[in-house]
């Protein structure tokens, strides 16, 4: 059964992305972008990957939205192949990426019109109804219930980053890749964001892979965090977060809060491959 | 009374600078008339009775409408022909840098050079000027297309390969929209070059339209009628630059000013 809602304990249900000795190099005789990968993501996880730059987390990211295809491995999402625009993803990059021309509401309805026409319905009127349902229980989700007329110029970093959420759960999604999506916004804001994701989360049970260079937003919001190393991307170790679902802001204060910090910050020095930091 | 007034003023002045500036401007060219014969320059009361006898005898208006249908009837037709080349091209680099230096050959040929020959290719009707009126708005159509359709941010393109979009829908979701502004600007560019095409093209041999009044009023040392005739073109450019600019405020709402 997946596990809705808690995030946690998700490891006795059956993997729902998997990576098998995933490599990819650009060019044949280079030093591979990302070398023997493996990786299982359970069914309602959260799960973080941090790295130093250029390490290919987000490489990783569109290995398993299948843009790009491994040149060895396999990935396997739901049991087949990662294949361009697979049902059930969503995607949120850094810089929010909307359309200028289009409102709040016409952004976050963007993936539905795509999925719509490929899978070949003609646009009739329920489907119109079922679509304008579907984008108003995102933008709830996302908070943005009054900002649907707006365009993107006119909204703030952090609202803009709530639409890019927004349109990545509209529909059915089960799968958000996050790609350092909350590294251009303010303390304040990206604070806030962390609270709103972990309860999108805990109502809709997607699955969440994020990618960020926080150390900080990793261990706050995930159940794993996966540490990476460079040259060839490669995955070190992983840290598993032991503290429960809902997370709140006073756990931060908590001395396990800190040594998991401190266990994954270790990790990653120990990628340097030199004494320094230690 | 006199507050009234003055209160009216600081209101409203904007929209009386336009009005104010014509009248000085005709008030000062009916001073310098004076001291020059009427067909050196003619003053505005005489370019004005003679715009008054052409448009009572309808002979400006039917210059006015074919000038007018040439540029347009132009316009469209290197427009139509521009727009799909230029996404062509943009997405075909190797093709476009085969055709590079034909595309800049025929545009560094003055057009009042090329005119005559398409006169002689076509005759002396329509077709000859609206194909020089084509001709040079083809260009900066073609250009800013490519420039356009080029500008797209690889981001979101590789956003729509995420969302699994197909071709058509990457067109008209996300290529068409962003290329819009660059593609409007060279539509502005060639709505005005269209107009100067056609007058060049009945300069080069034609029976009517206001290249061809401009023609013969010089023939006949009617320098009023040529007055007459360089206001209607005025007239013309601008009335099409207008509805190219409305016709970008109708389309992209987004880029509307509050």
């Amino acid at each position: 059964m997946p596990v809705c809602g808690m995030g946690v304990g998700a490891e006795m249900s059956e993997a729902l992305i998997q990576l098998k000795d995933v490599t990819l190099a650009f060019t044949a005789g280079t030093l591979p972008e990302l070398s023997g990968i493996n990786l299982e993501i359970y069914p309602g996880e959260i799960l973080s990957l941090v790295g130093p730059s250029g390490c290919g987390k987000s490489t990783l990211l569109r290995l398993i939205s299948g843009v790009l295809t491994p040149t060895q491995g396999k990935i396997t999402v739901f049991g087949k192949q990662a294949a361009p625009g697979w049902p059930g993803l969503g995607f949120v990059p850094q810089d929010s990426l909307l359309l200028p021309w289009r409102t709040v509401t016409a952004n976050v309805q963007l993936p539905l019109e795509i999925k719509g026409k490929a899978a070949g319905r003609a646009a009739g009127k329920a489907d119109g109804e079922d679509m304008e349902r579907k984008v108003k229980k995102a933008l709830d989700l996302a908070n943005l219930g009054d900002s649907g007329a707006k365009y993107p110029h006119h909204l703030s970093g952090g609202m803009r980053q709530r639409v890019a959420l927004a349109r990545a759960l509209v529909g059915d999604t089960q799968v958000l890749l996050l790609d350092e999506p909350f590294a251009a916004l303010d303390d304040l804001t990206r604070t806030q964001l962390h609270l709103e994701l972990l309860d999108m989360q805990s109502r809709t049970g997607a699955t969440i892979l994020l990618v960020t260079h926080n150390i900080f937003e990793a261990v706050f919001l995930s159940g794993r965090v996966v540490v990476m190393g460079e040259k060839p991307g490669r995955i070190l170790d992983e840290v598993k977060i032991d503290l429960n679902y809902p997370r709140l802001l006073k756990m931060i204060g908590d001395p396990e809060f800190g040594r998991l910090v401190s266990q994954v910050q270790e990790l990653l020095a120990e990628g340097w491959g030199d004494n320094y930091g230690k | 009374m006199a507050n009234r007034l003055f209160a009216f003023l600081r209101r409203y002045y904007e929209y009386l600078l336009m009005p104010l500036g014509l009248l000085i401007f005709v008030g000062l060219w009916q001073l310098v008339a004076g001291f020059y014969p009427a067909f050196i320059l003619p003053g505005p009361s005489r370019v004005g009775t003679r715009l008054m006898e052409y448009m009572a005898n309808g002979m400006l208006r039917q210059h006015f409408i074919t000038t007018g249908y040439e540029s347009i009837a132009g316009f469209v037709m290197g427009g139509l022909l521009a727009l799909p080349l230029s996404y062509f091209l943009s997405r075909h680099p190797f093709v476009e840098r085969c055709l590079t230096p034909y595309i800049v050959g025929v545009q560094a040929i003055p057009i009042v050079a090329l005119a005559p020959l398409l006169v002689i290719w076509f005759g002396f009707g329509l077709s000859s000027k609206i194909l020089v009126s084509g001709l040079v708005a083809f260009f900066p159509i073609l250009t800013n297309g490519i420039m356009g359709f080029r500008s797209t941010d690889p981001r979101l393109l590789e956003l729509m390969a995420i969302m699994g979009a197909k071709r058509k829908q990457i067109f008209f979701k996300l290529e068409l929209p962003s290329a819009l502004p660059v593609i409007c600007g060279g539509l502005k560019l060639g709505i005005t070059l269209a107009v100067i095409g056609a007058v060049v093209g009945e300069f080069a041999g034609s029976g009517r339209g206001l290249g061809y009044l401009v023609n013969a009023a010089r023939g006949s040392f009617d320098t009023p009628l040529i007055f007459v005739a360089l206001i209607a073109l005025a007239l013309l450019g601008i009335g099409f630059y207008i509805l190219i600019a409305w016709f970008e405020y109708w389309l992209m709402p987004w880029r509307r000013r509050e």
